[in-house]
């Protein structure tokens, strides 16, 4: 036993050795990529849920805010039986608020101000993110107000007319954050704005607003969670009332695009990796066939090949699970903390279990399926025919190679590559679809109106600033990948038609001619890649995407059909230009028989 | 074989017997085969000829292999004549063929069981060689003769295949004819 | 069916294609090698030798007939019953060698021995052992890619000798040799004869009759010709033979 297993060790290891670039980087970066999505996706998805309940733990958040629409004393009056009411063990407040304009760097926008003070709080006691707490003269801005707005702690704003310095950034549990702090045009009004949340010290507030008269707000916990747990809002006696799970939905909405970004940008990853991973495993069978046929003859029985298989792919699986998992946790802050007006970020827990499970399941999943071709054939083959070496001769395809005889020269070379190899066409077309898609989808998201209006001026809306940020994100790696998959496949491409395309210029042609055929070869798979791609990633956003969504300018379509088929066509170009500077004497006599 | 004996006397006068085992000793188990008479009565034709001298050596008995040989001038003109010269052994496949031949039509016997006596026969041989070949202590100049006989029985093993081939089919259809 | 042959095939018969472009490649073969014997078959490519070795070694099944190896049936084996026997009782030598490049010489030569689940210790002395008996002790630890032809096939060869089979296959063994390193392989075999190794070898090159005891000639997927080549032709007829 120990023998075999020694065999198995050894045989993946050299393996792995001898064919480091191809298997392993590819194989590795391809399966890695779709489990850092995955990840990247999972760690969303409790970012939605968990800041706010990190938040709501470390600021002792209430089980339900309280807000009477009258105002003043009618307010405070009204407020006064709800703290001693049966079943409430706890309560802060009423605390003053007002709903007045802010101006800051030119912009007034409209901003709901709250009164505290430095007197400890039993409920809502908002965490100081940077800077310092409330104090005479001095604002503190819930942090994503503070980006839209870009200021900066240390500048002046001005409220209902009053310059205050920015003091610091908190955040809270006790109301949603910007743009859905909820400002009225007066207490009691049904109708809710789009705005900010700021504190300021409680004894300034009155003279803040000025004419305005003053709202209050009432924080309470009650000893049974389903009181809380019942409602989103209600109003009942004249009185507002706004659970947690409410504030934490309406937090959660700024998030929700972005995760479904993601989600849709790993399945896209995924099937992209998983293209790539077959293409690469393809390439090999090849040279498995020979392998396997080889320890048929020395008396390897069907298990112990698919041993020999699966352990070098689940070794490759593993590998990719650990980095994609590792890239995907690290990339996850990035998407969560900047001005996210909630605590915590991810990066600083470890990865939930379900994460990393899911992460390696996806993982080991690929590399299994890649395993799977030459481990059935092995089960399947006769040993002599394995052993001939005998890759599947290629095909010809009858009406292509007629056709290509009415072409110029280029096309024809071109189209007669490709219909040897229909699986490489097939993985060009899969490549070009999938980044045409995602593409798409990221100039539809750039074509939306990212802004937020708040009273007369329009803000950015932090909601689609992170979707962007996600889908970018994802683009990038998608392209990374896809990029790389060309240069693999455009580099093989060349190489295998190197005899085929030497053999044409000893017919008489030219260099430029075989280039531009070889360019041909790649392009032509290329192009309904993007015709289907474009539809494709238009129709992908207007399915994830709510509301009214305005088109990409055709213009920016067009552009990104002809880039994309330009990096193909340069991609193709420069190998097959340096292939051509080769004495034809040479590609003959090196091409292996 | 005369051309032979006078070309291994350029170098130096030699006793009879020295040339005999000199022979012998390039032609390695081949060599086996020489006749011992055949160099003195080959040697004797030669001075007949004038081509070579020879002188009897001091103080030993007056015997064909204890005489001291050596070359004429019109010896030495043979010699050069002969290394310029570029005539080539030539295998005489046409005897067998024509065995074949005659076989086939006087229906006498079999050309495929005639060609299948005579791979036999040669694979004998072939076997032989081979193994002489195989010998480690063979002599590397003698492998070399060795290697040449090989060749040749495998050329002629080859044609043989083809013989087979030709005589197989041609039964057959003479048998399809008949019917 | 019984007999005290070691390899024993009746009625052998395989074919390719169908219909008009039906090919016997084996057409009822009867072949007996009792054990110790050195059997060359030979023929023109495309005769139905390469198959018949094949068959013989469980490569491939027949259409019909029966193949015996000692007391195991062969043609109607279950795979892993095949993979067995080719584990502990044949050794095949491939044309191409076969030899795995990404492991060293020794690595090669121990795979079976492994496979046949020896210790790896065992199996190594036992690699070394075999590498020192075909005159490659000194190259163990070198790829297949820095050996030359004829070494290759030795380490081929030792590999096919690792679980002392009962019967070695051989398919051209020196297609793709020159003649020195032909002769490297015929000395091998000989040596092997000599110790009594079964040998069959499949070959277009007449060669290999140097160290067989029985040449048999395949045309057509069947035999045309058994001879045992027993006595010694003599010298004088080898020597006079073309000339």
């Amino acid at each position: 036993m120990a023998g075999r297993l020694l065999l198995v060790c050894r045989l993946m290891v050299r393996d792995l050795r001898r064919r480091r670039t191809e298997t392993v980087l590819l194989l590795l970066l391809a399966i890695s990529a779709a489990t850092a999505t995955l990840t990247l996706g999972l760690a969303l998805n409790n970012a939605l849920a968990q800041p706010y309940e990190r938040t709501r733990a470390a600021t002792a958040g209430p089980d339900v805010v309280a807000t009477p629409g009258a105002t003043g004393a009618e307010a405070l009056a009204a407020l006064a039986p709800l703290a001693a009411a049966p079943g409430v063990t706890a309560h802060s407040g009423p605390y003053p608020m007002a709903y007045l304009m802010l101006t800051a760097r030119g912009k007034t926008v409209p901003a709901v101000v709250q009164g505290r003070d430095n007197s400890s709080a039993a409920l809502d006691r908002p965490a100081v993110t940077a800077g310092t707490w409330v104090r005479p003269g001095g604002v503190v801005f819930e942090p994503t107000f503070a980006n839209a707005l870009g200021v900066h702690i240390g500048d002046t704003v001005d409220i209902n007319g009053h310059p205050l310095r920015v003091v610091g950034t908190a955040v809270t549990a006790a109301r949603a954050v910007y743009p859905s702090a909820d400002w009225r045009a007066h207490a009691g009004s049904p109708l809710t704005e789009s705005a900010g949340l700021v504190w300021v010290d409680s004894s300034q507030i009155g003279a803040l607003a000025g004419a305005r008269p003053l709202s209050y707000t009432l924080n309470l916990r009650y000893a049974d969670p389903r009181a809380s747990t019942s409602f989103t809002h209600k109003r009942t006696d004249g009185i507002e009332y706004s659970s947690w799970v409410g504030i934490a939905e309406a937090d959660g909405r700024l998030v929700k695009p972005a995760r479904l970004a993601l989600m849709v940008g790993s399945w896209l990853l995924t099937a992209l990796a998983v293209a790539s991973v077959a293409n690469i495993v393809a390439g090999r069978v090849v040279d498995q066939r020979r392998r396997v046929g080889l320890l048929k003859a020395v008396g390897a029985g069907p298990a112990m090949i698919a041993a020999v298989h699966l352990a070098e792919y689940l070794v490759i699986g593993l590998a990719a699970a650990g980095a994609g998992l590792a890239a995907g946790w690290l990339a996850a802050p990035a998407l969560t903390s900047p001005g996210a007006g909630l605590l915590g970020s991810t990066g600083t827990h470890p990865p939930a279990l379900r994460t990393v499970l899911a992460a390696t399941v996806l993982a080991l999943a690929i590399a299994a399926a890649a395993a799977l071709a030459p481990v059935l054939r092995a089960a399947t083959t006769d040993t002599v025919d394995a052993l001939a070496d005998a890759a599947t001769p290629p095909r010809r395809r009858g009406w292509r190679v007629w056709l290509s005889r009415r072409m110029p020269t280029a096309l024809l070379i071109g189209v007669r590559i490709n219909a040897r190899r229909p699986r490489r066409v097939r993985f060009v077309m899969v490549n070009t679809l999938i980044t045409t898609t995602g593409l798409a989808a990221l100039l539809m998201g750039l074509a939306q109106d990212r802004h937020v209006r708040l009273g007369e001026t329009e803000l950015v809306n932090p909601r689609s600033t992170r979707t962007l940020q996600a889908m970018l994100l994802v683009i990038v790696v998608l392209c990374v990948l896809a990029l790389i998959n060309a240069v693999v496949s455009t580099w093989t491409a060349v190489l295998d038609a190197r005899q085929p395309l030497a053999v044409a210029r000893t017919l008489g042609a030219t260099p430029a001619q075989v280039t531009v055929g070889m360019a041909v070869a790649q392009l032509l798979p290329a192009i309904p890649g993007v015709a289907l791609g474009i539809p494709a990633g238009i129709g992908l956003y207007l399915i994830t995407s709510m509301g009214d969504i305005q088109y990409a300018p055709a213009s920016w379509m067009y552009a990104l059909a002809l880039t994309v088929l330009f990096t193909v066509a340069v991609l193709t170009a420069i190998p097959a230009l340096a292939a051509t500077r080769r004495p034809v004497a040479d590609a003959l006599q090196s091409t292996p028989t | 074989m005369q051309d032979v004996v006078l070309a291994m006397l350029a170098k130096e006068p030699a006793y009879g017997y020295e040339l005999r085992s000199r022979m012998r000793g390039a032609l390695g188990p081949l060599g086996e085969a020489m006749n011992a008479g055949q160099i003195y009565v080959t040697l004797a034709r030669l001075a007949k000829a004038g081509l070579v001298t020879s002188e009897r050596a001091e103080g030993l008995p007056d015997r064909p292999d204890r005489r001291v040989y050596a070359l004429t001038s019109a010896g030495q003109q043979r010699v050069a004549a002969w290394l310029a010269e570029v005539s080539w052994p030539k295998p005489d496949l046409s005897e067998f063929h024509l065995k074949l031949v005659a076989a086939a039509a006087a229906r006498l016997a079999d050309p495929v069981a005639l060609v299948d006596a005579q791979r036999r026969e040669l694979l004998r041989r072939l076997r032989d060689t081979q193994r002489a070949a195989l010998e480690q202590s063979v002599d590397p100049v003698v492998g070399l003769l060795l290697e040449g006989v090989v060749l040749r029985l495998r050329a002629d093993l080859e044609w043989l295949e083809a013989c087979e081939r030709m005589w197989t089919e041609r039964d057959r259809t003479e048998q399809k004819g008949n019917r | 069916m019984t007999g005290s042959a070691l390899l024993r095939a009746r009625g052998v018969t395989r074919w390719y294609g169908r219909g008009s472009a039906l090919v016997r490649a084996v057409d009822e073969v009867d072949l007996e090698v009792p054990a110790g014997q050195t059997l060359a078959i030979m023929g023109p490519s495309g005769c139905g030798k390469s198959t018949l070795l094949h068959l013989l070694g469980g490569l491939q099944r027949p259409a019909d007939g029966e193949i015996w190896l000692a007391e195991h049936r062969i043609d109607t084996m279950s795979e892993r019953g095949l993979a067995r026997l080719r584990r502990h009782h044949i050794g095949f030598v491939f044309q191409s060698f076969h030899l795995m490049d990404e492991l060293t010489a020794v690595e090669n030569v121990e795979l079976a021995a492994l496979l046949a689940g020896q210790s790896p210790r065992r199996a190594r002395q036992r690699a070394m052992t075999l590498l020192d008996r075909v005159g490659l002790a000194d190259r163990a630890k070198h790829l297949p890619s820095a050996l030359s032809g004829g070494q290759r096939q030795r380490v081929a060869i030792a590999r096919a000798l690792s679980n002392e089979p009962l019967v070695v296959l051989a398919d051209e063994p020196t297609g793709n040799l020159d003649s020195a390193a032909t002769l490297e392989v015929l000395r091998l075999f000989e040596e092997l004869r000599t110790t009594g190794q079964t040998l069959v070898v499949v070959t277009h090159d007449a060669r290999i009759a140097a160290v067989a005891d029985r040449v048999i000639s395949m045309r057509d997927g069947s035999f045309a010709d058994d001879s045992q080549l027993a006595g010694t032709a003599d010298a004088g007829t080898v020597y006079g033979g073309w000339r």
